[in-house]
């Protein structure tokens, strides 16, 4: 296929309905699995399987978002997703039916594929969607709106006849989808043409996707505090999956007609009002949490324009930044504000180690350097998270969550510059000389406790 | 970390002092490891509300400053291998 930089379009207008259908299916299916495997294994498991399948589904799909840009036969993405869900599935399966009767692993590696399936899943979707339609906001809120529901669903009707009925119909809308849209080419996006539609300098544009990140993270964290302060309860969980998924699909109107500048401003400022008044009315929470969803596909069309041509990174960067508002919430941390200045405090000197490292490897491309400074947030506050959240960590434990991060790192790395070994020293001297500053830091607090 | 660093990308091959300097670089790599290998576990003790050797956190602390040096030493090196040749990190596939 030879690289021209145009797209193909013959997109039916059916087929966004087809993949927001699809995003409801393959969110609901995963977790309606893992609650039935949490079924079986006892609810001690509840948090690491979550844990496992969340931190896969979406810390993820950077990387896979990456991978989405740069493949040129995009269905694959799609059937390599469905592939893995199938797999999940199947493994899922056969722990139901007594085959490996209390098998940890089976569970954690279904939770595994299932993660991994769903992160390929909406980058493919997300990246789709935003090509083929030039990046039309109702067309992005129609699609991210119905994953929500499909969660709500499968946390509250989870048996094994959903299961598989929406497995059965994933496959078929996969087949429906990869047989109608054979016609559509999306094309590679490192082309001179994708360049040119940058609004701003490489370093600007990371600022801004830095800026909308952050923005994520703490819409993250408003929506789960609306959502932890509303009641409990099937009928609940049922209205805030509606209005959740109302509010992301109204937000695309909105923004089309007012753009995104006035619309994100406007349903800002309404679900503050909405959330200092939500001690008084219920119903204003709701409405808040309505507003605050209604952001989502404005944050994703901006990351589009911001990042022309890397419509997959795009997605999948402010899919990842969901992850940290979220598990500060659940983790109950969001309360104590002396938690967020500990981890600003380990993240800082994270990224100014890694950004003197690069400068002084006499890397100068502002891309490279503001992609550093994302991947620390994307990597160092979950890490972080993770090592205050588990009380037996040590420096072993920090040692291999480090492995894993420079492994991710590397392969961000490879993106921005182009060679396997120049990203690998990249990574390994910024993780290390950062790992061993912090242990060294450790480490002479622990003396000055011993000697006073 | 620095074993792998230089199983990767190592320096160099067409000056010959850079050997010498490699072949220090991994010895200094054993012996910080022999270091941290055994006076990990006691900061981990310490850290976690025991009571751990002074010495061994001092170990430590020389294990970490040691690493710390390699790794800023090998950024030098692989900057000044950067500066001689114009595609940084692409040595053996230039040869």
């Amino acid at each position: 296929m030879k690289r021209t930089g145009m797209i193909s379009l013959d997109w039916k207008p059916g087929m966004t309905s087809a993949l927001a259908a699809l995003h409801f299916l393959v969110d609901g299916l995963c977790v309606c699995c893992l609650f039935q495997m949490v079924e079986l294994l006892g609810m001690v498991h509840f948090v690491g399987l979550f844990v496992a399948y969340n931190v896969v589904a979406f810390l993820t799909q950077p990387l896979t978002g990456m991978l989405a840009d740069r493949l040129k036969f995009h269905e694959g993405m799609l059937a390599a997703a469905a592939v893995l869900l199938s797999s999940g599935v199947v493994i899922a399966s056969l722990l139901f039916a007594g085959v490996w009767p209390g098998c940890q692993t089976g569970s954690y590696l279904t939770a595994l594929l299932l993660g991994l399936g769903n992160s390929l899943f909406h980058v493919w979707g997300g990246r789709l969607l935003a090509v083929v339609t030039a990046n039309d906001a109702r067309s992005l809120g129609v699609f991210v709106s119905t994953g929500v529901l499909g969660l709500t669903t499968g946390v509250i009707f989870h048996s094994l006849p959903m299961l598989y009925g929406y497995f059965s119909l994933i496959v078929f809308l996969t087949l429906f989808i990869v047989k109608s849209q054979t016609a559509v080419t999306v094309a590679s996006p490192r082309t001179s043409s994708s360049r040119d539609r940058r609004l701003l300098s490489p370093a600007a544009a990371w600022l801004l996707v830095l800026v909308l990140m952050v923005f994520v993270m703490l819409r993250s964290s408003a929506t789960e505090a609306f959502s932890v302060r509303l009641d409990d309860g099937q009928t609940m969980a049922l209205a805030i999956g509606v209005v959740a998924m109302s509010g992301k699909m109204v937000g695309g109107w909105l923004t089309r007609w007012l753009g995104a500048s006035w619309s994100l401003a406007l349903m800002v400022f309404g679900a503050l009002i909405c959330f200092m008044i939500g001690r008084s009315y219920g119903g204003a929470l709701l409405a808040g949490l309505f507003l605050v969803n209604c952001t989502m596909p404005v944050t994703l069309y901006l990351a589009n324009k911001l990042l022309p041509g890397s419509e997959g990174l795009a997605f999948g960067l402010l899919a990842a930044a969901l992850m940290p508002g979220y598990l500060m919430v659940r983790s109950g941390w969001s309360g104590s504000g002396w938690m967020l200045v500990l981890l600003m405090a380990m993240l800082l000197p994270t990224v100014v180690i890694e950004l003197v490292v690069l400068w002084q490897l006499r890397e100068r491309r502002p891309e490279v350097l503001w992609s550093s400074v994302v991947l620390n947030v994307l990597t160092n506050v979950p890490l972080n998270l993770f090592l205050l959240h588990d009380d037996d960590g040590s420096f072993a434990t920090i040692a291999v969550a480090e492995a894993v991060v420079v492994v991710v790192e590397t392969l961000w790395y490879r993106y921005f510059v182009g060679s396997w070994q120049r990203a690998a020293v990249y990574s390994l001297l910024c993780n290390g000389i950062s790992y061993l500053v912090g242990l060294l830091a450790q480490l002479v607090l622990v003396l000055i406790m011993m000697i006073y | 970390m620095i074993h792998l660093l230089l199983d990767i990308a190592p320096l160099p091959e067409e000056r010959r002092h850079w050997e010498v300097v490699e072949r220090t670089l991994r010895q200094a790599a054993d012996t910080v490891d022999t270091i941290t290998g055994v006076a990990s576990p006691v900061a981990d003790n310490v850290s976690g509300g025991g009571h751990g050797s002074l010495w061994a956190i001092i170990g430590a602390i020389a294990a970490a400053l040691a690493g710390l040096a390699i790794l800023i030493f090998m950024v030098r090196v692989y900057r000044s291998r950067g500066e001689q040749q114009q595609s940084f990190g692409c040595a053996s596939e230039c040869a």
